[in-house]
């Protein structure tokens, strides 16, 4: 089926089985820094964000997302790159596999206007670090969202 | 990872049913969220998946007296609905990603024994309004959740969406391990609370049973009675006794019985 | 020194925040095909016949390799398979969607077996036999033993005895394993999601029969390891091979429900306790077992041992014998995981304090200060030589620093309001370090370097951290350093990134390359200049002239003069030992047992703190999994072997919402190791502090409702806290 999708501002028009998830079609178009981590949509490393919204992109069938607007954490604009900034000051990131589904999810939050640290905990609760102990990147978010 | 499938997405309700009726192998899809993992993990199979995400006729949110909520209404939609009760619902669905694909008809549909929805849509009273070859029904809730991942959907039958009236009080408690976990055990209570005194009130678990129920016994106790602290503790009683908890890894019926009875407290204490 | 000691933020992060690492499965190579494994879904069974003959005509279906072939593939074993999950045959596809088809096409005839699951059942005379050339289920069995312990328990005032379980913990590192081989008829090269390219060069070559010279091995970016990664396993032989044989490139990347089966899982070592004390609280004998459920191979070797060795932590117990045993039974093989041996041993010691200190009524921080070894170098009565340090001052500085008792204060204010909170902490030494590491370093003609380490950092940031090391010791920018990692072809031969050695292992002999290649350009020079220079930030200088680097460099390779622009040096690290304090806070539901972890305080003394930064974040991120050990994970089985919590849904790994406010704190006044850098590593410190501390905390509230209520196995979940307060 031929679908088309919007990626971080570029057009793909790209023939596709119906069973095709749409991170296998991102990854595929490029767009590596969207990581499968799980197969119960749990983990939260294949997050980008869909018509303005963070969704699990191991758990949307592209056929799903056709003539989407999406964002991944390949993308680059004035609020990523501070978010990016922010990451690496506060030492946000070890091993980077969750990174980008943190950095997508954090640009959500920091663009919808997030108003409380507990906002932070609950908008990133759905993406899964082994490493940091969340800390660090709790207080990166929260600093680009000015708390 | 997800095993073959046809897929056939349609635009209207009509072509939706249509489908649906004429292929047994054939399943809605909307959200995706409970239905992908499943496909991906192999434990379901479909021939035919109805992409019913942009049938525009199922989109509707309505607040009036009577609040409609067309299938299609994504679970955050709800996040900062006027109707409280709902909010307080929302929130505690999956995970922020979650709830932006997933929807309530999905969620119903799929009937999970711990979907939120379910739960909360009994404690609402909902009519289920559903849309198939034999043309529209409704069908109250208390007979739309049929068993674990059963409900009254017919062959080529899909839920259309949901009306009810905002409960002028109501509550949502839930225990999980881990924040966006599915519950060891719930409870949602909607209840209209005059001059102190329970006008009425409709309490559903999670954790009770192999499915979402009401626990009726609970409800009458309530009806009529003053909202004080020993009533509420007798509720909270009634329930455990009501309740008949399956026993799995995740939790003990024993356990989850002292669950329940904590989570009828806390919800009635929010009233 | 202008860089070791600063909170430097990482170059890695520039490839990691754009998206640009390359991780395993970012591997693509043209004609690349797909490989998967059909794994048993029994715990235990013979593998009659597996058939191939469906599979082989599916389109997109390239091979297919099975118990029939022989070396060096290796299925079932014996012709049986031991635990759910173990692979029994394997098939090559075209596509990554077709693969998965396919596997279902292999049809497998299977014999159950009955399984052993529980080490008692395991350890039965009569019990099924995991490996039937073992006459029993026992696969080590090693007696560690000091001083005099059946005297000095006869001696003792009291004897307490006791067991405390810890359970069986899944790694979950976010990145599921995964290999990449390729073979052009020449190089076999192999990528592999791994701590230990160059085991696995060794094992591939060895299993190829080709030269080590001929076969490469990369490890790219990894996500995650915590030591689940640190041995070679059978898959990446056998992907190598199919490569080797299809001529082809095969890339395997486990599912994350395949990974939990296949990937080894951690901790689960039992402790069966007799200790003698004194009447005024010392710990005159330490004696006991310990379990370790080592799963259907023996994979993780000296886990139990560890644990037994390290048993008396920083205390000066001066008798003892324990035990270390390992039993098979039919789960997923175990091995190191983040501590591996230590977590345990503090775990348990920690757990024999607050025993015996109820049994004698004493203060639990009382019963420590009593036993605290005061002298070091201390030999521990299982051989063990503790370097450096000095535990009572690290002691009460660091509960002071940490607000012990403040919060003590404070969960009793705030018990008033009706909040349960409870109070931990946890004291420990741990063994970090051992073997030898490599390092090569280069000197380039425009006066930077080129450091090619044999570490295999997989999140922690040594590329940094060697970078201020190098760049204190050569006194250059650390702009002008550029760290390689993770490549056969940059150097022959190391050990890898794990029991907290990095920095010590990898960054002295880091500093021993510089300090040879100094010494080379040193030479150089004296033979440019005549006469032996001094140097100081990148410059030699004798007689009034001086040379830079860059010069003496250039000349070198214009023959002008002669000297190594390449040095390697292979530094021997000997075991060192960190160790501290740790404080936790929960909050207690005493309806509903919930335990919310609220605040998490560390005071390590870890030597040279090259980069504080970086080391908080191995303190935090190690300090969460011991919290979730404490109250979350738990691998759960069944009766049969079928893995209940197979998958990140069912097995709780926390989330952002689930995790403490942490507080991480170094000692003022930290006490080197001996080697060059002076470090003694952190990664696994914050890990082997947590669970003791928050199980302390969670007993400490528990005790609010229920005095006298003892806590002796890990997971404590909410139904067990309601269940001990009924």
């Amino acid at each position: 089926m031929k679908i088309a999708l919007r990626v971080n501002g570029v057009l793909h028009e790209v023939d596709v089985e119906p069973r095709k998830l749409l991170v296998h079609v991102l990854r595929e178009l490029g767009y590596k820094s969207v990581r499968v981590g799980c197969d119960t949509a749990t983990c939260g490393s294949c997050t980008v964000l869909m018509d303005g919204r963070p969704v699990k992109s191991c758990n949307v069938l592209a056929v799903q997302a056709d003539g989407a607007e999406i964002y991944t954490a390949d993308y680059s604009d004035e609020v990523m790159e501070k978010l990016r900034g922010a990451f690496r000051r506060h030492h946000a990131a070890q091993c980077g596999f969750c990174t980008s589904g943190m950095l997508t999810t954090a640009y959500y939050l920091v663009r919808r206007g997030v108003k409380s640290e507990e906002e932070v905990v609950e908008g990133l609760s759905g993406v899964l670090c082994r490493c940091t102990g969340y800390q660090n990147i709790i207080n990166a978010v929260k600093e680009v969202a000015g708390l | 990872m997800i095993p073959r499938f046809e897929y056939i997405r349609v635009s209207s309700l009509p072509e939706a049913v249509d489908v649906l009726s004429r292929r047994e192998d054939a399943a809605p899809l909307a959200g995706g969220q409970s239905l992908i993992p499943m496909l991906k993990l192999r434990v379901a199979s479909y021939g035919v998946l109805v992409g019913i995400g942009r049938v525009r006729e199922l989109r509707y949110l309505r607040y009036g007296d009577v609040v409609e909520v067309g299938a299609l209404v994504r679970h955050y939609e709800l996040e900062e609905s006027p109707c409280g009760f709902l909010r307080g619902v929302a929130v505690r669905i999956g995970d922020p990603q979650v709830r932006s694909l997933g929807t309530v008809g999905g969620s119903l549909a799929h009937a999970d024994p711990f979907g939120d929805w379910p739960a909360a849509m009994l404690a609402l009273g909902a009519v289920v309004k559903t849309a198939g070859p034999d043309g529209a029904r409704e069908v109250a809730i208390d007979d739309f959740v049929k068993g674990p991942y059963q409900t009254a959907l017919e062959r080529g039958e899909l839920v259309a969406g949901f009306e009810f009236r905002c409960p002028p009080r109501g509550a949502y408690v839930k225990f999980a391990r881990r924040h966006n976990d599915f519950a060891l055990a719930a409870v949602a209570v909607a209840a209209e609370v005059k001059e102190g005194h329970v006008l009425w009130a409709r309490v559903a678990a999670l954790g009770a049973a192999d499915r979402p129920v009401r626990l009726r016994k609970v409800e009458a106790l309530l009806t009529g009675a003053p909202l004080t602290a020993d009533v509420i503790a007798s509720a909270a009683e009634v329930a455990a006794r009501e309740a008949q908890p399956p026993a799995d890894f995740r939790a003990s019926a024993e356990y989850r019985r002292a669950l329940l009875s904590v989570a009828v407290k806390r919800a009635l204490g929010r009233l | 020194m202008k860089y070791v000691g600063r909170p430097i933020p990482r170059v890695e992060d520039e490839l990691i925040l754009r998206g640009k690492a390359t991780y395993v499965d970012d591997v693509e190579l043209p004609g690349m095909l797909y490989a998967g494994f059909v794994r048993s879904p029994y715990a235990h069974a013979r593998v009659l016949k597996v058939d191939f003959s469906d599979v082989l005509k599916t389109p997109g279906v390239v091979a297919a390799f099975g118990p029939g072939d022989g070396e060096p593939f290796s299925f079932a074993p014996g012709g049986k398979v031991r635990y759910q999950g173990e692979a029994v045959a394997m098939v090559v596809t075209r596509d990554r969607y077709v693969l998965y088809d396919a596997l279902e096409k292999v049809a497998v005839d299977y014999e159950p077996l009955p399984a052993v699951l529980d080490i008692n059942d395991a350890l039965r005379p009569d019990a099924p036999l995991v490996d039937e050339s073992l006459g029993n289920n026992v696969v080590h069995d090693k007696v560690y033993e000091g001083g005099d312990p059946d005297r000095a328990l006869k001696e003792a005032d009291v004897v307490v005895e006791g067991r405390f379980a810890t359970q069986r913990i899944i790694p979950s590192a976010m990145e599921p394993r995964g290999v990449v081989a390729a073979y052009d008829g020449d190089v076999l090269t192999i990528w592999s999601s791994t701590q230990v390219p160059f085991d696995v060069r060794k094992e591939v070559a060895k299993a190829l029969g080709l030269p080590l010279s001929r076969v490469r091995a990369i490890q790219p970016f990894v996500g995650g390891a915590f030591g689940s990664k640190l041995l070679v396993y059978p898959e990446e032989v056998w992907v190598a091979t199919a490569a080797y044989r299809l001529k082809a490139p095969v890339k395997w990347v486990a599912t994350r429900s395949e990974d939990f089966k296949t990937t080894t899982h951690g901790r689960a070592l039992t402790l069966e306790y007799k200790v003698g004390a004194s009447r005024d609280g010392r710990i005159l004998a330490v004696t006991g077992t310990v379990y370790a459920d080592a799963g259907a191979y023996y994979w993780g070797e000296g886990l139990a041992d560890t644990a037994a060795q390290m048993l008396p932590g920083p205390y000066d117990i001066r008798h003892g014998r324990v035990r270390a045993v390992a039993v098979l039974t039919n789960k997923t093989p175990l091995s190191a995981y983040r501590g591996a041996g230590r977590p345990e041993a503090t775990l348990f010691i920690e757990r024999i304090m607050d025993h015996v200190a109820d049994v004698l009524g004493m203060d639990r921080v009382e019963i420590r200060g009593r036993n605290l070894i005061r002298q070091l170098p201390y030999r521990n009565v299982f051989g063990i030589t503790y370097d450096t340090g000095d535990y009572p001052t690290a002691f009460e500085r660091g509960l002071e620093r940490l607000g012990y008792r403040d919060l003590k204060r404070w969960a009793d204010e705030e018990a008033k309001r009706g909040r349960i909170i409870g109070v931990g902490f946890s004291v420990y030494v741990e063994i970090t370090t051992f073997g030898y590491e490599t390092a090569v370093l280069r000197a380039e003609r425009d006066g930077s370097f080129t450091l090619y380490t044999a570490l295999t950092p997989h999140g922690q940031g040594l590329a940094t951290a060697l970078a201020q090391v190098l760049a204190d010791e050569l006194e250059v920018p650390m702009e002008r350093i550029k760290v390689y990692w993770g490549d056969t072809a940059y150097v022959g031969d190391g050990i890898g990134t794990m029991g907290s050695r990095s920095i010590t292992a990898g960054g002295s002999a880091a500093i021993l390359a510089a300090r040879r290649l100094k010494e080379e350009l040193a030479k150089a020079t004296e033979k440019l200049l005549g006469c032996k220079p001094v140097y100081s930030g990148g410059i030699f200088q004798c007689g009034g002239n001086s040379v830079t680097i860059e010069e003496v460099v250039k000349a070198v390779y214009r023959g002008k003069a002669e000297a190594q622009l390449t040095v390697e040096a292979i530094y021997r690290a000997d075991a060192t030992f960190p160790f501290g304090v740790h404080v936790a806070a929960v909050e207690l539901d005493p309806e509903t047992g919930f335990v919310r972890p609220l605040l998490y305080r560390s005071y390590d003394d870890v030597g040279v703190v090259v980069n504080p930064l970086l080391a908080a974040g191995q303190a935090i991120g190690g300090a969460l999994q011991g919290i979730a050990q404490a109250l979350y994970e738990e691998a759960v089985y069944d009766e049969s072997g079928n893995l209940l919590t197979p998958n990140l849904a069912f097995y709780y790994v926390p989330t952002a919402a689930e995790a403490p406010r942490y507080e991480v704190h170094f000692a003022d006044e930290p006490h080197p190791s001996k080697h060059p850098t002076g470090t003694k590593g952190i990664g696994e410190a914050a890990t082997i502090a947590s669970t003791p501390a928050v199980v302390m905390a969670v007993e400490d509230a528990m005790r609010r409702l229920k005095p006298g209520v003892r806590i002796d196995e890990t997971p404590i979940t909410p139904e067990d806290v309601w269940r001990h307060l009924r």
